[in-house]
């Protein structure tokens, strides 16, 4: 009666409806970002909690990207405490770094189609590159929500995605 | 006729399926008459396709899905004072009801202070143990002998847990962790029977503190959340708590078997 029940019940009830089936997309997100099953239940569960309380300001059923830009920015705040992002190669949004190699399709085609070596390429790209590759081709979001993901435009989300394949296609062809 | 530069950064976004329909004429236009742009295409396709396949897709552990859905479940029950982005909305539907309500809150808010804050604190060490299950980091040295897992805590922890070995009795000793839970340091025993973990904790009551009315024995029945029950006790210097998912039944029988085994430890 004071408090009415219903009132957070359909609060919580509606977050669990709306939340939950995304919870293996936040997993993965950051999973492939803090690189440690144990730390990314850390992260994902701290996310759910901070995502429950700031869920009043939510409009419409977009909860997907908004919900995942939790988990990213929770999972940065982590490797930013572990110190590894100042070890990460440092982001220059305007560096050319369209690759000399020889391109080699049919061998990068090839070598994408084995798991082991296509995980080990991914976890060795830089963290701005990875988190593209990971919400474009493993979550399948659309530039739109990528850019909601990481605050930037949606020209922005382009060349990094660009250069993070790019980047990738040379990883997969030195190994 | 376009060139293959002008069309070279279209190519991406054809593969993403994210032109927008005069760029997606351009290129049409430029692809029907240039093989290696079609190659081009339909390699960048194929890898983006075989990435997709490919890698690795995590799925969130059982528990953590668990643990989550009893966390949103947990807040339920907490007593909330905003209504959420509607409220005007809401204050128009039952506006003669406010005042009432807000008095109501005030006294359910002081009702409920003191179980709250008692129930906050009893399940921090559930939440512990909840969270050991989760992060599978129940144990940090493994160990069935108790011999080895006693000296293990030294230079751990300020003081010395009783360490009693209950395989006799059905609890296999798999080893112990330092925790910390309400803001002290606590040594936790890792026991199992029949594949249920169950936490020992404990921790040397403070100096000068009075001995509870624990002492000698009695076994309390301590918090219950998130599956999990906890019964506490106390001897002459320690206190105790042990948790796990295992039946109230087997729970008192480990306080019983552990008290037991100490006693005889030190009269023999």
């Amino acid at each position: 009666m004071a408090q009415d029940p219903s009132e957070t019940r359909t609060r919580s009830e509606r977050f669990a409806l709306l939340a939950l089936p995304h919870l293996d997309a936040a997993f993965n997100l950051a999973r492939w970002l803090v690189r440690s099953e144990e730390d990314a239940c850390d992260v994902v569960q701290d996310s759910y909690l901070r995502a429950f309380r700031a869920f009043d300001g939510l409009r419409g059923d977009i909860i997907r990207p908004w919900l995942l830009a939790i988990v990213r920015n929770t999972s940065l705040s982590l490797l930013a405490r572990r110190g590894e992002r100042a070890k990460e190669v440092p982001y220059v949004e305007d560096e050319h770094d369209e690759p000399d190699r020889q391109a080699d399709p049919e061998l990068i085609a090839m070598r994408t189609q084995e798991r082991g070596r296509l995980d080990a390429a991914l976890r060795k790209l830089p963290v701005e590159f990875r988190e593209v590759i990971v919400l474009r081709e493993l979550q399948e979001l659309s530039y739109r929500e990528i850019a909601e993901v990481l605050a930037v435009p949606a020209g922005t989300v382009m060349s990094r995605l660009s250069r993070a394949r790019s980047r990738l296609a040379t990883i997969l062809q030195q190994d | 006729m376009t060139r293959c530069d002008d069309v070279k950064e279209l190519l991406p976004l054809a593969a993403d399926r994210e032109l927008d329909p005069g760029a997606f004429d351009t290129l049409q236009a430029h692809l029907a008459s240039c093989p290696a742009c079609r190659a081009r295409l339909r390699e960048l396709d194929l890898v983006r396709q075989a990435i997709g396949h490919t890698a690795t897709r995590f799925a969130a552990p059982a528990l953590l899905r668990q643990r989550i859905e009893a966390q949103i479940g947990k807040q339920r029950d907490a007593p909330r004072i905003e209504y959420g982005g509607d409220r005007w909305g809401w204050v128009g539907r039952f506006g003669g009801w406010i005042a009432a309500a807000g008095l109501a809150l005030v006294l359910l808010s002081l009702q409920l202070r003191e179980p709250l804050a008692g129930r906050a604190v009893d399940e921090a060490f559930i939440d512990s143990h909840a969270r050991a299950l989760l992060t599978d980091h129940t144990i940090d040295v493994a160990s069935s002998d108790r011999h080895s897992v006693k000296p293990w805590f030294r230079g751990k922890l300020e003081f010395s847990p009783p360490v009693v070995d209950l395989g006799g009795q059905g609890f296999e000793l798999l080893g112990g962790r330092v925790d910390y839970v309400q803001r002290r340091t606590v040594a936790v025993l890792v026991y199992r029977r029949r594949q249920h973990v169950i936490d020992v904790f404990v921790w040397p009551r403070p100096y000068g503190a009075a001995a509870s009315k624990d002492t000698g024995g009695a076994v309390r029945e301590g918090a219950v959340a998130l599956g999990y029950r906890e019964v506490r006790w106390a001897d002459d210097t320690m206190d105790y708590v042990a948790i796990s998912d295992i039946d109230r039944a087997d729970l008192q029988e480990l306080a019983q078997d552990f008290q037991q085994s100490l006693r005889a430890a030190a009269g023999g």
